[in-house]
């Protein structure tokens, strides 16, 4: 039997893959992970991916969402009196894979496979995303990823990954350091990160 | 090359005045029949039709209340669910390898209220079984191919078929509309009727679209169940025709033997009323929401293959357009039903918007599109290439695919 609590986690399938990244097809209407967010797919061979887009588009592309909300008093009643909607639309999210789990340990590295289309996807809780920010080493694999917003997505995944240690203070000055010597001779750069986690 | 737009331009210009020149007395005539309706003389026009059925020139509807009567809709239930159906087929096509026919119908089943859902499907199937492909006559032997008008005919039998099978597997408590697009009469294949093809109407009308009305009805009395379908921009006349047979001067109307040597447009019911249609008069009657009386039909086809059902209508203003709803006779008697409708059609319309949503997403899960089209007549080569079959596809239908030089 498998856990409720492993169903209840899941976020949806994978639909397209490849070698360092993945799109998530979300099973419900708009519950995507924060940006930056810890995800892990498959279920044998578990790849970790960090999530740096997200979109919510109608599944016909020759269809456009039109506007429903003239005469509605919240944005909950347009979806309320358009049932249909939760059918029609579809929130996706990719990933820039950042490492696999092997065994019971976190490799920093890309996995020898992609994920399989239709692996099922889960955001990882506060306890992995601890295990796997012991170390800096994924940040080339993220800093690769094919996204204008490197640096908002690194800054959103540290600061996700600080709440989740237990001296977050340490974290930082932790990940800072290892952090340098992935962004050589872009000091500035680097302090425009961590500058972002001021907050 | 593709169309002569230069030309067509010319020609369709050429059109609109023409079209310009017969509205000239337009207001005149529609200012005069909305007069005849509000003023309705039931008891002499239902006396003149009786006295004038078998030599009328039209199908005549019978009022069943006051023809000049409006109704705002009633309120809508908190839950309520509408409930569409819609289909789409690929035709028996002659240059493809095989002999076959596709019909794909499209459900849309839409919960409102406290516990909002939608379930959409399709359901494709693929006929080509000797016995699928042709209607039998049992007691002849004689067939008829099951293409064209015919297919249009069992297509609109699957639909409504498909609407029972979908109304039966919901929860019963809620307050549905089961809809349909167009009309309840299936006129398409009237003319068989002058073929010697009746065991064709029979298969298709009486044991087909019938007999799935009758099931909703007999659910109807389980449950709280309004079927209608809906007509966008309704071309029908039958109330601006029932006002000729009160502008008519003849004591007894007889079309043929009074007036059939005289052209169109000059007949004296042409003069009073003719060129309007219904929407145009419940355009200016209805205000946004309200519906019209409602109207018996006069179809033959309901006479002969309905068994004891009518086709009842009346007109809704949408808001947007003038919309005709069609319902069988035991809802349009039935005032919880018949408001149930009334009202979840007006909504839907509203959420539409303009036409209703359910089925505008019944028919967005049936259409097929050209390119899915082109994907099954492949689909239908490799299987049997798969098979060591021989495919032979016309040279007609090659050109058209390779479009050389």
């Amino acid at each position: 039997m498998r856990e409720q609590s492993q169903v209840d986690s899941r976020l949806g399938e994978v639909v397209e893959s490849s070698s360092t990244g993945f799109t998530t097809h979300c099973y419900r209407l708009d519950e995507l992970p924060p940006l930056g967010g810890l995800v892990r797919g498959g279920e044998t061979a578990q790849v970790y991916g960090i999530v740096y887009a997200a979109s919510t588009r109608s599944i016909d592309p020759a269809r456009h969402p039109i506007p429903r909300g003239v005469d509605a008093d919240t944005e909950e009643d347009v979806y309320r009196d358009n049932p249909q909607l939760e059918r029609l639309l579809v929130s996706e999210f990719q990933s820039v894979i950042v490492g696999y789990r092997l065994d019971d340990q976190v490799m920093h590295q890309l996995p020898p496979r992609p994920p399989r289309i239709h692996s099922f996807v889960r955001e990882c809780d506060g306890e992995e995303i601890r295990d796997f920010s012991q170390s800096m080493d994924f940040a080339p694999l993220l800093l690769a990823a094919s996204t204008a917003a490197q640096d908002e997505v690194l800054a959103a995944f540290l600061r996700l990954a600080r709440d989740s240690h237990s001296d977050p203070d340490g974290f930082l000055v932790r990940a800072g350091r290892e952090l340098v010597a992935h962004f050589p001779g872009q000091a500035q750069r680097l302090g425009g990160v961590l500058r972002r986690l001021a907050w | 090359m593709g169309l002569d737009l230069g030309r067509t331009a010319l020609q369709i210009d050429r059109m609109a005045d023409e079209v310009s020149a017969r509205q000239s007395d337009y207001g005149e005539r529609l200012r005069r029949t909305l007069d005849t309706l509000r003023n309705f003389d039931t008891y002499s026009y239902l006396d003149k039709l009786g006295r004038s059925r078998s030599t009328l020139a039209w199908n005549l509807p019978e009022p069943m209340d006051d023809p000049g009567a409006r109704y705002s809709p009633p309120a809508l239930p908190v839950d309520y669910r509408v409930v569409a159906a819609d289909g789409s087929h690929i035709d028996v096509d002659r240059h493809l390898a095989a002999r076959c026919f596709l019909i794909n119908i499209g459900v849309a089943a839409l919960t409102y209220g406290s516990a909002p859902d939608a379930g959409l499907y399709s359901r494709p199937r693929l006929y080509a079984g000797d016995d699928e492909l042709a209607i039998r006559d049992p007691d002849s032997g004689r067939e008829e191919q099951v293409q064209g008008a015919v297919l249009g005919a069992k297509r609109a039998v699957e639909e409504i078929r498909a609407l029972v099978d979908a109304v039966r597997e919901m929860p019963p408590e809620t307050p549905t509309l089961a809809l349909m697009d167009g009309t309840l009469v299936m006129m398409g294949i009237g003319l068989l009727r002058y073929g010697n093809r009746q065991f064709v109407l029979k298969h298709l009308v009486e044991d087909g679209f019938a007999e799935a009305l009758a099931e909703l009805r007999e659910m109807a009395r389980q449950r709280p169940l309004a079927v209608a379908s809906y007509v966008s921009l309704p071309n029908s006349a039958e109330v601006a025709n029932a006002t000729r047979l009160l502008a008519c001067p003849y004591e007894v109307a007889a079309c043929e033997a009074r007036c059939g040597g005289l052209p169109a447009r000059e007949r004296p019911c042409d003069v009073a009323v003719g060129g309007l249609r219904d929407r145009h008069l419940f355009g200016e009657m209805l205000a946004e929401g309200e519906r019209s009386a409602v109207f018996r039909g006069s179809y033959r086809m309901v006479d002969d293959y309905y068994g004891d059902q009518q086709v009842c209508f009346f007109y809704v203003n949408t808001g947007e357009e003038i919309g005709r709803v069609e319902a069988p006779s035991w809802v349009a008697e039935d005032e919880a039903a018949l408001g149930l409708a009334h009202a979840m059609i007006v909504d839907q319309c509203g959420k539409g918007p303009g036409y209703p949503t359910a089925l505008m997403e019944a028919h967005e899960q049936a259409v097929v599109t050209g390119p899915d089209r082109r994907l099954f007549a492949e689909l239908v080569e490799n299987a049997l290439q798969d098979r060591g079959l021989p495919v032979y596809t016309s040279e007609k239908n090659r050109t058209k695919r390779l479009r050389w030089v």
